[in-house]
């Protein structure tokens, strides 16, 4: 379960503290247990429902909107350089 | 206080024929905020003085030179945290979002705007709106007003504390799986979580997309099926909403029922067996009791599927929640750690210092439930138990007008009590989940009490029947008798 947990945080980054693995360590083994419920009901040749209301396919035209502008784009950003936001190195 | 306890359909019309100063009634709004807030912590942002003042101010002159117009001219309303407001900050009750401050408004947000409602403040929730007691917020959990040591339920358990507290008549919430209705029995307050595509999505702060519907909440119907006729219209920002005009909820409230013979109404088995408790089953036979009768037929019925909704539920949110959570990189917005190093020790790091226990934790099940070895036998497997639910809906719509149950299974319970046990905590949503896998309508209004703590009645229709569902809650309302409640404060 460890290693499954460590897998996870990894998947998801995040990041766990020790205090918190200890806690979801023994968390996703009864929530696993609570969705395992779910192998008693027959779902056999039942089709997944993705989307309560049947919808077609919505488009609008074509035509551009109003943007935000570059400031207001920009003002939430925790760092931001010449007009870009700036981002961790990648490499 | 006589001004605030005014119900809102009332409010605005006082407001327009001068018969109430806009001024005075920011002022007496204000006031009780300042009364009150430290008891109950019910807002995480409130707009300031001069601020709201000047909006009155501008209202007041609109009116004089008879310009004023809207359905909710002058009317305060709150507006729970993870709804984009314009140039003020929306937090979601994260750390993450803690200094966000939105360069547009919502959808529901601009309809507010137009029908000349006033936006007082932003309602505190559950973090993201994980939770089903306000308690997982980065900014301290909310107290009930009925009872400071207990919850006021969640995740809209600050929009729910304003309305029982008499600082506002009308709030918004959202509900991905009772998060509008929990808070609204709760506090003795009445919440709707709309049929889904009903209520534009666009700027609500994304948790579980297939689930999730903002909803109307306030101290009667009436005032619910007002607020609905102002938020609800199609939008083109929205590629999930409804296409087509809506009706005038108001007016069909005003209107007698026309149903072939009598009404007949479900009460679901499985919504009235374990679980409940023997308190909350009491009231809500006691209510039915009230009820039925005068051409309302009530008879029992059975929905087996219902007995996995909880799982499917949770299954479903949690998958749509790590996703959706993702963007959470700390590149374009929000918090971001500050350390040196490559992406994903930057990523990892943000979201370790950002996101909260309860965050983590179905973001951590969501990547378990998407994976790869796991995809068919959770989230595959859980979208097909929604189909059965669905089918088991439609079969009882053909036979009942509406559905009826508790809509928490227990008591308003103590703060703390539950909150280092999330299965305990995923277990109060066991009678609201339903409606959100489902996309049918669903309200919650007040049943009764047991001492000073409120029970709520859950009324489900078949999709797109708001105005049947709003109908037989006004009756029930009628019958029931408790409506425009405020808690003594």
């Amino acid at each position: 379960m460890e290693k499954l947990l460590e897998h996870l945080s990894w998947l998801a980054r995040v990041k766990l503290c020790n205090y918190e693995r200890k806690l979801l360590v023994n968390d996703i083994a009864k929530i696993m247990e609570f969705f395992n419920r779910l192998g008693e009901i027959d779902v056999k040749d039942v089709e997944p429902t993705t989307h309560v209301i049947e919808l077609v396919s919505v488009f609008r035209e074509d035509k551009p909107g109003k943007p935000l502008s570059l400031d207001k784009a920009l003002k939430n950003a925790p760092s931001k350089e010449g007009g870009f936001f700036k981002a961790p190195r990648i490499l | 206080m006589d001004v605030l306890s005014k119900p809102a359909n009332e409010l605005g019309e006082l407001i327009l024929s001068g018969a109430i100063s806009i001024v005075d009634l920011i002022d007496k709004v204000y006031e009780r905020i300042m009364k009150l807030e430290s008891k109950v912590n019910a807002i995480i942002t409130l707009r300031s003085r001069s601020d709201l003042l000047k909006e009155a101010e501008n209202k007041e002159k609109e009116i004089k030179r008879g310009a004023a117009k809207g359905l909710l001219f002058g009317v305060p309303v709150a507006v729970k945290d993870n709804i984009s407001t314009k140039g003020i900050r929306t937090t979601c009750g994260s750390k993450i979002l803690e200094n966000y401050v939105p360069p547009y408004d919502a959808t529901v947000v601009k309809l507010l705007k137009k029908e000349g409602a006033i936006i007082i403040c932003k309602t505190n929730m559950d973090e993201f709106a994980m939770g089903s007691s306000t308690e997982t917020s980065y900014f301290g959990p909310t107290r009930n007003p009925w009872d400071l040591e207990r919850v006021p339920g969640g995740s809209s358990g600050g929009s729910a504390a304003v309305l029982a507290a008499g600082i506002v008549p009308l709030a918004l919430g959202s509900d991905t799986g009772g998060s509008v209705r929990c808070p609204a029995a709760f506090t003795a307050t009445v919440g709707l979580k709309p049929t889904y595509g009903l209520v534009s999505r666009y700027g609500l702060i994304a948790y579980a997309n297939s689930l999730e519907q903002i909803g109307p909440m306030a101290r009667n119907v009436t005032d619910v099926a007002l607020l609905l006729n102002v938020i609800s219209k199609y939008d083109e920002n929205d590629g999930t909403s409804i296409p087509g005009s809506r009706p005038d909820y108001m007016y069909s409230l005003s209107n007698p029922y026309h149903i072939k013979g009598s009404l007949k109404v479900g009460l679901v088995v499985e919504m009235m067996g374990e679980g409940v408790s023997d308190e909350v089953r009491k009231v809500i036979l006691r209510a039915l009791d009230k009820i039925s009768g005068e051409g309302i037929e009530i008879e029992e019925v059975s929905l087996s599927s219902l007995k996995y909704a909880l799982p499917a539920y949770y299954i479903i949110a949690m998958s749509e929640a790590s996703s959706n959570l993702a963007r959470y990189d700390g590149v374009r917005y929000g918090f971001r750690a500050k350390i040196d190093g490559d992406w994903n020790k930057v990523y990892m790091e943000t979201r370790a210092q950002g996101f909260g226990l309860e965050v983590k934790r179905r973001i951590i099940m969501g990547t378990f439930a998407l994976s790869a070895g796991y995809f068919d036998q959770y989230y595959l497997r859980a979208l097909k138990v929604r189909t059965l639910i669905l089918n088991d809906f439609r079969r009882a719509f053909k036979k009942f007008n509406v559905l009826v149950g508790p809509t928490m299974p227990i008591l308003p319970f103590k703060i703390g009590e539950k909150i280092k046990d999330p299965l305990a905590m995923y277990m109060c949503d066991i009678e609201t989940v339903s409606a959100n896998l489902a996309g049918i309508p669903a309200i919650s209004i007040p049943a009764g009490f047991i001492g000073n703590l409120p029970v709520g009645l859950q009324i489900m229709a078949p999709p797109l029947h708001e105005e049947l569902l709003l109908k037989i809650s006004k009756i029930f309302e009628d019958k029931i008798g408790l409506r425009n409640l405020i808690a003594p404060l």
